[in-house]
């Protein structure tokens, strides 16, 4: 089964589309590949910031792993 | 320039990759003899699927990980390789049925690879709909890690028994190697190669964006706790 | 020493859900009902006697008796929710494994009464003909029921646990009991339909999924408990 000429203008198009499509979706990925990045930065800074402010406060850890069966303010 | 370059280098190889796939896919390979043009929604078909069995098995691994360990990184990696295998097998069911419309003449049978990729999907649908619904990360993690495994097992399960009716579904790879012309075989290759780096930089962007989460889940508890009456 | 205590835990967890039952019949009652109700629904829903019916047959008397045993799953656990007795159970002497396996085997015993006290009512009403192999059929029942409750047991303690957790239990469970469905299904249109080949095919293909749906839960019910 071979293409018509038309079939395969049709293809260039369905071509481009798609490179477009790729495209757009490769710009948004670096974007937020920067943005995880200046967030892993920032979350760190954090922790640093509390750690050193209180040298008691646990904030590595996540939280406790235990049912909590007193509600707290946040649950 | 050099700026873009710093960080995340890595990642710009994806682009070279990706666009020669799609060159490959949609200009270089010839027409199928027989399926004219709609072979080359074949070429992302296979890689996706790819993709799917990969994500997946890095999730079940992952699960595997978390229980032996308890250590919640596991569960970070499981749940953002469940993300993005499930939109994968999306991405397959859909260039699957579209091809089967063309190929078959109808856009659904029940044939095994069919209905098991459907029931892998809503069981995976499922995994993501239980992470949303629980609120204690430790518990969230234990659950989703029994539901990955149990949904790892269940799903060859399933193929068995959806087997014993008739299949439809071409085979491609054999034993006697690959089944076609040797430039789809390489566009096919090609196309794996890009969509499995696709899901490498999306994966180290959700892994990131979930510790970034936790780590301030973290933070913001062990302030409240201190403040806390 | 420990085996015995096991044991023993396992006898009296089953003999207190048998003991509850018989006093409130919460799940007696809502699973026959459903069931009845759902012969009653196919027979208005597809115009009583016709050829229609025969040949969906056991794909409805199987779909019954899953969406039955799913109504079944949410007492399960549910009733050890209010009170945290499960933390009670859990703690007393004995291995864990006997918790689990108490709660699997209620829940077998009830969907086995449950479509041993249906079946005739599903053949008399929707006017079928009792299969002359009826120990096989009961074989398929009691398979089906089991590979059923295996993994239903297992998710419905996940459940029970959490916040709208009937809800997920539904969305999990379905797809994960399709093997049993297809396998239990062409079991019984096997028996039941003339000239449709032996039936052990499919009766071996749901022992297998009974034996692996048996063995993982085994591994796996004991990381639920932890946390």
């Amino acid at each position: 089964m071979m293409m018509t000429a038309q079939e395969k203008m049709y293809l260039a198009f369905l071509f481009l589309a798609y490179t477009g499509l790729f495209l757009i979706m490769f710009g948004f990925m670096f974007k937020m590949l920067r943005k995880s990045r200046q967030l892993t930065h920032d979350v760190k800074m954090l922790t640093d910031e509390w750690s050193a402010r209180e040298p008691g406060l646990s904030v590595t850890e996540p939280s406790p792993p235990v049912v909590p069966n007193v509600r707290g303010r946040e649950l | 320039m050099a700026k873009i370059f710093r960080h995340d280098g890595w990642y710009w190889l994806l682009l070279p990759t990706m666009l020669l796939a799609l060159y490959m896919d949609f200009i270089w390979t010839p027409d199928d003899r027989v399926l004219g043009a709609s072979q080359r929604i074949f070429y992302f078909h296979m890689g996706a699927a790819l993709v799917v069995a990969l994500a997946f098995s890095v999730t079940a691994a992952a699960s595997a990980g978390y229980l032996l360990t308890r250590n919640l990184a596991w569960d970070v990696w499981a749940a953002a390789s469940a993300e993005i295998g499930t939109v994968f097998t999306s991405m397959v069911m859909l260039s699957g049925t579209l091809w089967g419309r063309a190929a078959w003449g109808v856009w659904w049978t029940w044939d095994p690879r069919l209905t098991a990729t459907l029931i892998l999907w809503v069981l995976f649908a499922g995994y993501l709909l239980l992470r949303e619904s629980s609120d204690n990360p430790a518990r969230r993690a234990a659950y989703s890690a029994v539901l990955a495994l149990v949904a790892f097992a269940d799903v060859p399960v399933d193929y068995m028994a959806i087997r014993w009716w008739h299949s439809i579904h071409p085979v491609v790879i054999t034993a006697h190697g690959v089944n076609m012309d040797p430039r789809m075989a390489d566009a096919m290759v090609v196309s794996m190669i890009a969509l499995t780096g696709l899901f490498l930089a999306w994966m180290v962007i959700r892994i990131r964006f979930l510790h970034a989460e936790m780590g301030i889940a973290a933070v913001k508890n062990a302030v409240r706790t201190r403040t806390g009456p | 020493m420990r085996e015995a205590g096991t044991i023993r835990k396992f006898w009296w967890i089953l003999q207190k859900d048998w003991t509850m039952e018989m006093r409130t019949k919460d799940r007696w009652v809502a699973m026959m009902a459903f069931v009845l109700m759902t012969v009653f629904l196919f027979a208005f829903a597809m115009g009583s006697p016709s050829a229609r019916i025969s040949a969906a047959f056991p794909g409805i008397l199987w779909m019954a008796f899953l969406f039955a045993g799913m109504i079944g799953m949410k007492t399960i656990f549910g009733h050890e929710m209010p009170e945290e007795t499960l933390t009670g159970l859990i703690l007393a002497p004995g291995d864990r494994t006997a918790v689990y396996l108490a709660k699997m085997a209620g829940s077998l015993i009830f969907m086995v009464l449950v479509e041993a006290a249906s079946t005739p009512i599903f053949f008399a009403l929707l006017q079928e003909p009792w299969p002359k192999r009826w120990g096989l059929l009961a074989l398929v029942l009691t398979l089906g029921a089991l590979g059923f409750v295996e993994v239903g047991t297992l998710f419905s303690m996940i459940g029970a646990q959490m916040p709208s957790g009937d809800l997920i239990l539904t969305t999990l469970l379905i797809p994960l009991e399709i093997p049993v469905m297809i396998t239990a299904v062409q079991a019984t249109a096997d028996m039941l339909v003339r000239g449709r080949g032996s039936p052990w095919l499919w009766i071996h293909g749901l022992m297998g999924y009974d034996a692996i749906f048996m063995a993982l839960p085994l591994m796996l019910y004991d990381y639920l408990w932890e946390v």
